[in-house]
């Protein structure tokens, strides 16, 4: 019994240090930010690593979505009223805008970038090329952290907006095909539901998804330790996180943005 | 004596219960060759890391040119830091960039050299350790020996006033063993830098030591020119010089 209470204690404290170490990371990379030099190099290749590259990923799984939204929504919502499903565009809209699209994109991008951020920075870590960095003048969390984290926080809020247009134009076309709604009426629905709240509310979150996606990806890299398994571990750790982050977050953040209206 | 670039006092840390080391001190001189020596295990790495501030001690301090690196916010320490070199033990070069932009790492970032100024003084650097001709290359395509050997031109890039090497002739074969001795001594020279080399290779200790520091239980247990440790009674240092496995150290 008391050993049960021993390791509960033990979770409980590294849980407890991990959170701690993560805030600190956290407060650095924001930090170091503002620091010279700054690397502008660094932060292009990044956002062709984890933005330009993840366009195709992030839009054509949008347009998926909206293509099964039109269908299940179409079919579904006829069954029960007649007609209703001319507000199909404004459904759709509204449905990817404020929820779909960012949570979608985010969890994408997390899969593809926050792995790979992981496994290269973890790699650097057991292959001591953190410390080589640190030996050459150079703050590990300046120089990788940094240009990573802008690269998340400029790319997932535009790739999102794309996911969205991608989205409704995706939920178009089978309105039509399957279920007669003219381009015309979809779009003028789609413009009358939704309000320039619900396009701020969705893209601002995805700050803090991208934020989060690069923090989590690069402090799990970090702290890898022992070699192949280690970076494995730091990978699976990346990703796990990451979407239970975005998903835990996005309540909260919803949470909050609509006592504020939005 | 001349001036001391390097001073330990008092160094102790501990991993969990294990303590590594227990109370260290040890002068390094400007322009000499010190060797730390040990068994796997004795602290000699860990010694080094606090040199380089990448460790913390649990007391103790290390001043370098006479500042203490561990009261040092990161401005300093970057400053100290550019004043000196590491070789690492698996050379460690960054895997994405190539062997030019390894050596060109800190001219690009800490100096105003155009391209062609860098290039001239990645190559210079490159001929110096013995190397042409794999500016292109990335680290994978080379062999360990040629690793370390373009980490020794990163780590010297901005002409460090100490450099340190973390088993430098460990893994490689005797003759580019003895080729990375005569590279520790020419540097040493040419460049006027301190060195200090953490080793187990006794022949490379009595090739290019000025002096030597073994490390037994957490301590120096002698700390003294090569001849010093040829000709110590301890049975201890007598074991590790002679390389036998009886003797008063454990095996494991």
């Amino acid at each position: 019994m008391i050993r049960y209470f021993h390791r509960l204690g033990e979770a409980t404290l590294s849980l407890l240090e991990s959170i701690g170490s993560f805030t600190i990371f956290t407060v650095q990379t924001i930090r170091w930010i503002f620091a010279r030099p700054f690397d502008v190099r660094a932060l292009l290749y990044q956002l062709q690593e984890v933005g330009v590259k993840s366009i195709p990923v992030g839009t054509i799984s949008s347009f998926f979505i909206g293509m099964v939204m039109a269908l299940q929504l179409g079919v579904s919502m006829e069954k029960i009223i007649q007609g209703v499903s001319s507000f199909m565009g404004g459904g759709i809209a509204l449905a990817l805008t404020r929820e779909l699209a960012p949570v979608l994109t985010a969890v994408l991008l997390a899969g593809r970038v926050g792995s790979s951020m992981a496994a290269e920075v973890g790699t650097m870590k057991v292959t001591e090329q953190i410390d080589a960095l640190s030996t050459l003048a150079t703050n590990p969390v300046h120089y990788l952290s940094v240009p990573r984290f802008l690269a998340a926080v400029i790319s997932l809020p535009l790739i999102t907006v794309m996911a969205i247009v991608l989205g409704i134009i995706g939920g178009s076309i089978i309105s039509y095909v399957r279920l007669d709604i003219p381009f015309n009426q979809y779009f003028e629905t789609a413009r009358s539901f939704l309000k320039p709240e619900d396009l701020i509310s969705g893209v601002t979150k995805t700050f803090f998804f991208g934020a989060e996606i690069a923090l989590i990806s690069c402090f799990t890299g970090f702290r890898a330790q022992g070699g192949a398994e280690g970076v494995g571990q730091a990978t699976i750790q990346a990703v796990v996180y990451s979407f239970m982050m975005i998903i835990i977050s996005d309540y909260f953040i919803t949470y909050i943005y609509q006592l504020f209206g939005f | 004596m001349s001036e001391v670039a390097v001073s330990i006092r008092g160094l102790k840390k501990s991993f969990g219960t294990r303590t590594i080391l227990d109370g260290i001190d040890l002068d390094i001189y400007r322009g000499e060759i010190m060797y730390i020596i040990g068994k796997s295990g004795s602290g000699k790495s860990v010694t080094l890391k606090h040199i380089t501030a990448l460790l913390r001690p649990d007391e103790g301090e290390v001043r370098i040119h006479g500042k203490n690196i561990f009261e040092m916010d990161d401005k300093e320490l970057i400053e100290v830091r550019k004043k000196m070199g590491v070789l690492f033990q698996m050379a460690a070069l960054f895997d994405s960039l190539t062997v030019f932009e390894n050596v060109a790492f800190l001219l690009r970032r800490f100096t105003k050299d155009d391209e062609d100024t860098i290039t001239k003084k990645v190559r210079e650097r490159l001929r110096l350790v013995g190397l042409s001709h794999v500016e292109h290359l990335k680290p994978a395509d080379l062999s360990g020996g040629m690793q370390k050997r373009v980490g020794l031109a990163r780590a010297i890039a901005l002409n460090p006033e100490i450099v340190l090497y973390d088993e430098p002739t460990t893994g490689v074969d005797p003759i580019l063993a003895a080729a990375v001795d005569d590279l520790i001594l020419k540097l040493n020279h040419e460049l006027g830098v301190t060195s200090i080399v953490i080793s187990h290779d006794m022949e490379s200790v009595f090739r290019v030591a000025d002096r030597v520091a073994m490390l037994y239980d957490g301590q120096f247990r002698l700390i003294g020119t090569p001849d010093d440790f040829r000709n110590s009674q301890d049975p201890v240092i007598r074991q590790f010089v002679e390389g036998s496995a009886k003797g008063p150290i454990p095996i494991l």
